[in-house]
């Protein structure tokens, strides 16, 4: 209770002394409502009633649960969209997610029942077959993939033999497949669009009968559930057939004959055809070798039929309505082209079906084979491919692979001898009488260079100023670690040069000798970067130099035979003043070199300078001047953007800092120069919501830089400011207290897309595109998240989440529009 | 806000009589003259005429919750019988041998060894507070702190303070008013703060109280919450210029502060336990 100084109305009473005569005022009529829409502002519709409520949209609330359920924790991404997400108009008013159903209503938990079995011509039933399985599907919400690992036993932990065999057990994620996010891979579906692909990496076992030893390789299956509107109990056997594994032999050599002195790990990985040459599944291609394109790579819950239509719109989404070659002359579902099929998915022409684009799939088991395997000249390895021969076991059947060759660090090295290399290569599996003869891959070769020698790596810097603080002290420092508003005025002495710690990558072009190449037959390179000239093939080798000590920080690069080129990429971690970059210079390293030629000077990266703010009301008013304490603190984010004609970032592309102690909001932010989406996040315990999110350009040509300084400076004039927010309650019912939450921000920001938009544009950023920012790998912007990395929520006493979410209260709201 | 329907009398101690028969003769005049709600009557000496109070929900018989539910829905306004759930509320005993419903750890918390953290933890749970403003277009101020094993003999209470990461006593309470929406039948609205005592992880009771893990054994947990701001002792006069520190956790009774409490009882088992040696390990850097 406030105090308020009193005021007094006399004159109120004479005016309204002949007014009226009534013993009691009506109670203002609730507004009747059906829906939101019938409500005005934020207000929404509860039993009828119009009231206020801070709930933010549907659209704009999601959850990314890592570990959600019970004993046994799965993935969930909750889209606020979602049909088994309920808004509860009780209080408080909150949105509600069930674990699992209740009656109709959905719950978020579908069960898993898988078991493994295999084919073989010589058994009349399919026999078990132990295998661990990956499971993995995209991210819905444009993040981190799910990925699970579990294992299929046909024996107990003593070796014997289960009767009956139980499956294996486990909660995957449920969705309706009209929830589809309006973002995100694929836009067909939730079981077609983000399909769950299952890696099986079965058991090497004797055979029963034989008790020859069985060999395998990888198999990859995708799982489509039936789709229900609500979670319930999936069961598939996934099917392999053992005459589909076939043996591969290789061999390593070095230079002009020699031995691999270290071992080298062999991976194969199936190769995926330029969809721009036509169809991935042309069965006769006009060049190069047919995709693999198997039926059986995709397991349903129930047999794949042939759906008769007559136009698309009757068909399941994506799929077309295409005459089914019969002679009825009907048509049927079926995909005639890729794009009618998910993300990781091809049309198989032959049969009509979208099936599993193997591209990109490491084909050999764990990277294990190995060329350590003596022979007086050459290193040979073997591995085990499938060859998804089911339709047809005893045809011959060609394979395309890249073949990834990782030669092995010795113990205590600090670096391998040999360069990685990858290869590409075709590969017959033939059928003979029965018989698996193996394939015979060509040879691996590497180049006969010198063994790395240590370079050093000692850059330094001069110090900066990052801030003059309150008493006009002056930080000059090597990162803003240093900066703490003390109540004595007094800084951190300034140290006296800065050593720089990077990651720090060397590339260089390697080029074989076509003659060796021939003589030992050797596989060629593999070209996937189309800017290093034919035949040749880039190497890097990545060092973590950002922690090491000063004076003792080496890279070990090979001088080849008579002396390399390396482009030398030098990238300071968060917090470093020293911008990343490229060293101007190609590093020629030859015998007796020693080290890395700096740069004349380093440049600095920009300081972004800014001040983050609460919102009135959100802190408590200040009973001393200056206040004795920090009210805001916060994390800035700052993530770069892609700009269209911009070389590609180098790292780091997200930067987060914090508040600085003792200043009450400022900070300071060095970031290599760049356009940046910039926001401010409450540190865990300090009042008020995010901030806006901002477009910051950050280039050196932009007019908030100033570019004169020795190191750039961006100061902001607008605080972020921490706003009251909205509280998102999530009511996680039945779900069990291990469960944890990431909130992300998934639509607040269209709200006022005219000012999220790239310098000199005027379209719309949308942060969920994974092309808007550098997440790659079908992430969206990682700034959505409203919590930083590796935070998390833990559900409350109540089967809650809470947390603020961006966007005006209620009361703001009325004031608006007003 | 019309002016007819906010009237604010005023009295004060010397003239109460006075005053008073005056006011009786107002109210007899207007009577039947004008809407008598909102209609407010201020003794200047009494400042806070309403207590603040730490809302717990309580258990309700069926016929109970039946009453309630058809009369609120006979007002036509949210159905909020009582705010909280007392089926999810926190016992005042957290008993280390029981596990509570539906989670997956229980009340069994563990000091950790120095530098460690224990995986058993309290989830975070939220109290709500009322009070009522002076004047009804007024906001509350609320406070709040955590004492942690406050003696009954203690004379310097504001020293038991402790979770000040999780509770800072120089902050008001957030105002959950409008969110919640609660209009209590037959008397009037107050206004509501919630107090959480958590932040947005489960509260490591035993080992993020103090820099140090808390002695193995029982402990108690007092929160504690007060509408004016905590005491300030008076400058001491041979430094008048020298404002002395608030005492958080020390009620403003002098300044007409009200308060109230509630208390719970935990138990931190020794890091040798075997559960405890599980439970406890080196924090993981997200």
């Amino acid at each position: 209770m406030s105090r308020r100084p009193a005021s007094r109305r006399p004159g109120l009473l004479l005016v309204a002394l002949p007014l009226a005569c009534s013993t009691l005022a009506d109670r203002p009529a609730p507004e009747s409502c059906a829906t939101d829409k019938d409500c005005v502002g934020n207000e929404i519709c509860g039993a009828g009633v119009c009231y206020a409520s801070n709930l933010p949209p549907r659209t704009e609330v999601a959850l990314d649960m890592p570990v959600a359920g019970i004993d046994a924790g799965f993935r969930l991404e909750i889209l606020g969209t979602d049909k088994a997400v309920k808004r509860l108009d009780s209080r408080p008013t909150r949105y509600q997610v069930r674990l699992d159903n209740d009656g109709e209503l959905s719950g978020v938990r579908d069960q898993l029942e898988l078991r493994v079995e295999e084919n073989y011509r010589f058994n009349d039933e399919p026999i078990p077959l132990a295998a661990g399985l990956g499971l993995s599907q995209l991210s819905r919400l444009a993040t981190s993939p799910t990925a699970a690992n579990v294992r299929f036993d046909i024996t107990d932990a003593m070796g014997v033999a289960l009767d009956p065999i139980p499956p294996i057990v486990l909660p995957w994620a449920h969705y309706w497949h009209d929830d589809d996010p309006p973002f995100g891979p694929g836009t067909a579906g939730d079981g077609p669009s983000r399909p769950l692909l299952v890696q099986l990496s079965p058991e090497d076992t004797p055979d029963p009968i034989s008790m020859s030893d069985v060999q395998r390789g990888l198999v990859y299956r995708q799982l489509v559930r039936e789709q229900e509107e609500v979670a319930d109990v999936h069961a598939f056997t996934l099917h392999t057939d053992r005459d589909c594994h076939r043996k591969l032999h290789g061999a390593v050599i070095v230079g002009d004959g020699a031995t691999a002195p270290v071992g080298v790990t062999v991976d194969l990985l199936h190769a995926g055809r330029d969809p721009d040459d036509g169809p991935v599944c042309d069965p006769t291609p006009e060049t190069g070798t047919p995709a693999v394109c198997s039926p059986s790579t995709v397991e349903r819950a129930k047999p794949y039929t042939a759906v008769p239509c007559t136009s698309a719109e009757l068909c399941p989404p994506g799929l077309g309505c295409y005459p089914s070659g019969d002679d009825d002359g009907g048509k049927t579902c079926q995909c005639a082209k890729d794009r009618e099929c998910a993300t990781g998915q091809v049309c198989d022409l032959g049969s009509g079906q979208c099936v599993l684009d193997l591209a990109g799939l490491v084909a050999t088991e764990g990277g294990t084979g190995t060329g350590t395997v003596a022979n007086p000249d050459l290193a040979e390895f073997e591995a085990w491919i499938y060859t998804y021969c089911e339709e047809d076991p005893e045809g011959d059947r060609e394979m395309e692979f890249v073949v990834r060759a990782t030669p092995v660090t010795p113990e205590g090295a600090s670096a391998s001898p040999l360069p990685p290399l990858s290869f590409h290569t075709s590969l017959d599996f033939s059928w003979q009488m029965g018989e698996r003869p193996r394939a015979e891959l060509k040879t691996i070769c590497f180049p006969g260079w010198a063994p790395p020698q240590p370079i050093d790596f000692a850059f330094t810097s001069a110090p900066q100023e990052l801030l003059r603080g309150p008493a006009d002290e002056s930080f000059v420092c090597c990162t803003p670690d240093c900066l703490e508003i003390r109540a004595d005025g007094v800084a951190p002495p300034a140290p006296a040069s800065c050593p720089l710690g990077a990651t720090v990558t060397a590339r260089t072009i390697f080029t074989p000798d076509p003659a060796l190449w021939t003589k030992y037959s050797c596989m060629e390179l593999d070209q996937p970067d189309p800017t290093v000239p034919a035949g040749s093939q880039r190497i890097s080798y990545p060092f973590d130099r950002t922690k090491c000590e000063p004076g003792a920080c080496q890279i070990f690069l090979s001088p080849g035979t008579s002396g390399l080129d390396y482009e030398i990429r030098v990238e300071p971690p968060v917090g470093s003043l020293v911008r990343s970059m490229v060293l101007p210079a190609a590093q020629r390293v030859e015998p007796g070199v020693t080290g890395l030629t700096a740069p004349d000077e380093l440049e600095y990266r920009v300081l972004l300078r800014g001040n983050v703010d609460a919102e009135e009301g959100v802190c408590p008013e200040a009973t001393a001047t200056p206040p004795t304490k920090d009210c805001v603190k916060a994390d800035i984010l700052a993530e770069r953007l892609r700009v269209p004609g911009e070389e590609p970032a180098l790292l780091p592309v997200f930067y987060t800092g914090a508040t600085i102690p003792g200043s009450n909001g400022a900070f300071v932010l060095p970031v290599n120069p760049g356009v940046y989406l910039v926001t401010a996040l409450p540190t865990s315990g300090s009042p008020g919501g995010p901030a806006d999110i901002r477009v910051v350009d950050l280039r050196l040509t932009s007019k908030l830089v100033d570019a004169s300084r020795p190191i750039p400076v961006a100061d902001l004039a607008e605080p972020f400011v921490l706003n009251a927010g909205r509280l998102v309650t999530f009511e996680l019912d039945g779900f069990g207290s291990i469960s944890q939450a990431a909130p992300l921000d998934v639509g607040y920001w269209t709200a006022d897309r005219a000012s999220l938009v790239l310098p000199g544009s005027d379209v719309p950023l949308d942060l969920n595109d994974p092309d808007t920012c550098y997440g790659g790998q079908s992430r969206g912007c990682a700034i959505r998240r409203l919590r930083l990395a590796g935070r998390f929520l833990s559900l409350t006493q109540e089967g809650y989440v809470k947390y603020l979410a961006r966007g005006a209260t209620q009361a703001e709201s009325e004031e608006e529009s007003q | 806000m019309t002016a007819a329907a906010h009237l604010t009398f005023r009295t004060g101690a010397p003239g109460l009589a006075f005053g008073t028969g005056l006011f009786g003769l107002a109210v007899t005049v207007l009577s039947c003259v004008l809407p008598d709600r909102d209609i407010n009557i201020v003794d200047e000496d009494i400042q806070n005429k309403h207590a603040v109070r730490i809302i717990e929900p309580t258990q309700l018989s069926a016929e109970a919750k039946v009453a309630c539910d058809a009369a609120f829905a006979a007002l036509q306004i949210p159905l909020v019988c009582q705010l909280g759930d007392p089926a999810t509320s926190l016992p005042h005993f957290l008993d280390p041998a029981s596990k509570p419903i539906g989670a997956a750890t229980s009340y069994d918390f563990c000091s950790c060894p120095p530098g460690e953290k224990s995986s058993v933890r309290l989830l975070t749970f939220t109290l709500y507070v009322e009070d009522r403003p002076d004047d009804v277009d007024e906001d509350v101020e609320l406070f709040a702190a955590a004492q942690l094993d406050l003696r009954p003999g203690s004379v310097d209470p504001h020293l038991s303070v402790r979770y000040t990461q999780i509770i800072d006593p120089d902050d008001t309470l957030p105002d959950e008013t409008a969110e919640l929406d609660y209009r209590p039948l037959k008397r009037p609205k107050p206004q509501i703060r919630s107090l959480t005592f958590g932040l947005d992880e489960a509260t490591d009771l035993c080992n993020d109280a103090n820099d140090t893990p808390l002695a193995p054994g029982f402990h108690t947990l007092r929160l504690i919450v007060t509408d004016r701001p905590w005491f300030q002792p008076a400058p001491d006069p041979d430094h008048p210029d020298v404002t002395p520190p608030d005492q958080p956790g020390v009620p403003d009774i002098a300044g007409g502060a009200t308060f109230d409490t509630v208390t719970y009882v935990f138990h931190c088992d020794d890091p040798t336990a075997d559960h405890c040696q599980e439970a406890c390990a080196p924090p993981v850097a997200p």
